[in-house]
């Protein structure tokens, strides 16, 4: 039998029937769009959660104080509580030659006011490096001294949203306002850089490091941000970091340094686990669309015993029966599957509409996989009753 | 041109076991214009059925032109029933989603001859039926007689020597049954072997040779 005839016999076979049929494609078709669409969400929230990181600033090294994992060996008798991170251990850290950029931050909240508004944000304080370390520009105005970094200037930089929400459209740059208890000078306003890891640059005031000091009455730093010379020099800048402030805490390691880049693959293979998760989830849909089809099949097969008797004395041999049934069980299949394709396709654009910040990316893979399940659903759930329909007796089948 | 040995074929019904053809001896010669009576159970359709390599003997041999066919493989089997037999059901048994047409060209089609051909012989057998103008009409348009002679149309579309017919005329008026017994005729006047197996003595008395049938067995043959 010719393929053409072999796909209208099939063709018209399914067309006999029109409602069993679209029952068919559109469990298929749900099957398939669901799998394109929920990978795209997985993959579309693992590049925005890798961009957020990757928005923290290029071949950056978090130092925190403390350790975070535990050595063997007996544990102190008095206990010992981790040094405190200081000014001067980061100051230290510039002598690596791995070393391009180091950002001592103290971070505080504390009231900002200016002519009578008066607003609760979060202070930063930190030297100029920090521009540099975290990628970010000023809008206007110049940034903070460069000079010794031990000493307060009482001088802030706002950022974008704050200085909206204080001055409206009209320049701070030169006013004076007041941080907790302090007066400080505007010289600078970031430009609007979005909110990163739940850290909204735009709505904090930046100071000098040795002024939050004094302001929180807080020696010692939050963090320290360390931008590496480059992407290969990373594993030199944070052996350097541990060297130094060992020394500087008599042998101790009790430092973490987190590289931004394990950071981002850490979240980045969560994500991705998370997204073949959900696409195996969705799959199942289209195992259930398999037994669908096999059950309709099964109905179809007992259906049409007359046909297929009357095939079988008309010359068609066992083998051409089989592949006129999988040859239907497979169009359902494949044409739910395109269906299907369409419709999760358009289901993401509709998410682009909706939501135009969020990447909805479809992986090529899901693609890939949904058309080849799509096939194997259609072969395997097909094969059983396409045996039983070759199998039948044509006796039997053509008395009934 | 067939030739039957000591044919046994038997079904298991229930606990017993019923001789639908109990030693069945036959010689049945190019051309010949056969009917088989018998009351029902008599194995006259298993006859048939086993004629047409639809159903298999027991035992037994059965020679076609020479040929010995009881060792033939499925797909030998299948090609035959394709090339060599025509068959006739009392249903009619069209594919009720086909035309006229696509159920004469059914057995082209699943032979693989490609569509110009097809049309062609189509269109031939149309006319020889006089049923041009019923090309298009799917068998529910049709009538009985003409759901019949489409049937013949397509049975005889391969030009098989040998043509098998199980109660032709058992769903039919007595108008359209003549006209497909006068069609039937015609074809075995062609040369064509025709066989029918039935119940109606009228019919019966038509054929040039009558085999009569008890219980699996050949009791009279003229």
């Amino acid at each position: 039998m010719r393929a053409a005839d072999t796909f209208r016999f099939s063709r018209t076979a399914l067309g006999a029937y029109p409602l069993r049929t679209s029952l068919i494609l559109l469990a298929m078709a749900i099957g398939v769009a669901s799998v394109i669409i929920l990978t795209s969400l997985g993959e579309g929230a693992r590049q925005f959660v890798g961009a957020q990181f990757r928005m923290l600033g290029a071949n950056m090294l978090i130092v925190l104080p403390g350790r975070s994992e535990t050595t063997g060996g007996l544990p102190p008798l008095l206990g010992t509580t981790p040094r405190d991170l200081t000014l001067d251990d980061a100051l230290a850290l510039r002598h690596s030659p791995a070393i391009r950029a180091v950002a001592p931050i103290i971070f505080g909240a504390a009231s900002v006011s200016y002519a009578g508004r008066e607003r609760e944000v979060s202070v930063m304080g930190s030297t100029p490096s920090i521009l540099d370390v975290r990628e970010l520009q000023l809008e206007r105005g110049v940034a903070l001294p460069a000079g010794d970094p031990r000493i307060a200037a009482s001088l802030a930089i706002l950022g974008h949203k704050l200085s909206r929400e204080l001055f409206g459209h009209s320049s701070p740059l030169g006013e004076w306002l007041r941080i907790g208890d302090r007066r400080f000078r505007v010289i600078g306003v970031l430009s609007s850089k979005g909110q990163s890891l739940g850290m909204d640059m735009s709505d904090m005031v930046l100071i000098p490091v040795a002024s939050a000091r004094s302001l929180f009455n807080a020696p010692s730093l939050f963090r320290i941000l360390v931008q590496a010379q480059h992407q290969q020099a990373l594993t030199a800048a944070k052996k350097d970091i541990l060297r130094i402030i060992r020394q500087r805490h008599d042998g101790d390691d009790d430092i973490t340094v987190i590289t931004q880049d394990a950071l981002i693959s850490t979240v980045d293979d969560i994500l991705r686990m998370l997204t073949w998760a959900v696409g195996g989830i969705a799959a199942i849909s289209l195992i259930v669309a398999g037994i669908l089809i096999m059950n309709v099949m099964l109905v179809a097969v007992s259906q049409r015993r007359e046909e297929i008797g009357l095939l079988k004395a008309l010359g068609a041999p066992t083998r051409q029966v089989l592949h006129l049934f999988l040859s239907e069980a497979l169009m359902l299949s494949l044409a739910g599957g395109a269906l299907g394709l369409l419709a999760g396709l358009a289901g993401n654009q509709l998410i682009h509409a909706l939501l135009p910040d969020f990447p909805v990316v479809t992986p090529l893979w899901a693609i890939l996989a949904a058309v080849v399940v799509t096939l194997a659903t259609g072969l395997l759930f097909g094969s059983i009753p396409a045996r039983r329909a070759s199998r039948l007796d044509p006796v039997i089948a053509l008395s009934s | 041109m067939i030739a039957l040995q000591q044919i046994c074929r038997s079904f298991q019904v229930g606990d017993e076991t019923v001789h639908a053809l109990d030693d069945v001896t036959l010689q049945i010669e190019q051309g010949d214009y056969i009917s088989v009576m018998g009351p029902s159970g008599s194995g006259k359709s298993t006859l048939l059925n086993l004629l047409g390599l639809l159903d298999k003997a027991d035992s037994g041999s059965y020679r076609f032109e020479g040929t010995e066919l009881t060792t033939l493989t499925e797909e030998q089997r299948a090609r035959f029933r394709r090339e060599k037999v025509g068959f006739i059901f009392q249903s009619f048994h069209l594919v009720p989603r086909l035309t006229a047409a696509g159920n004469i060209a059914l057995p082209l089609t699943l032979a693989g001859i490609p569509p110009a051909t097809r049309n062609s012989r189509v269109l031939q057998a149309l006319e020889s039926l006089d049923m041009v103008d019923r090309a298009e009409h799917r068998p529910a348009q049709l009538s009985g007689g003409q759901q019949q002679r489409v049937a013949i149309a397509r049975a005889m579309i391969m030009h098989p020597p040998l043509l098998l017919a199980d109660e032709p005329t058992g769903n039919l008026d007595s108008h359209s049954g003549q006209e497909v017994i006068e069609t039937l005729e015609q074809l075995n006047a062609d040369g064509v072997t025709l066989i029918v197996v039935t119940h109606d003595m009228q019919l019966g008395k038509r054929a040039g040779r009558r085999i009569t049938m008890v219980d699996g067995r050949v009791t009279a043959d003229r």
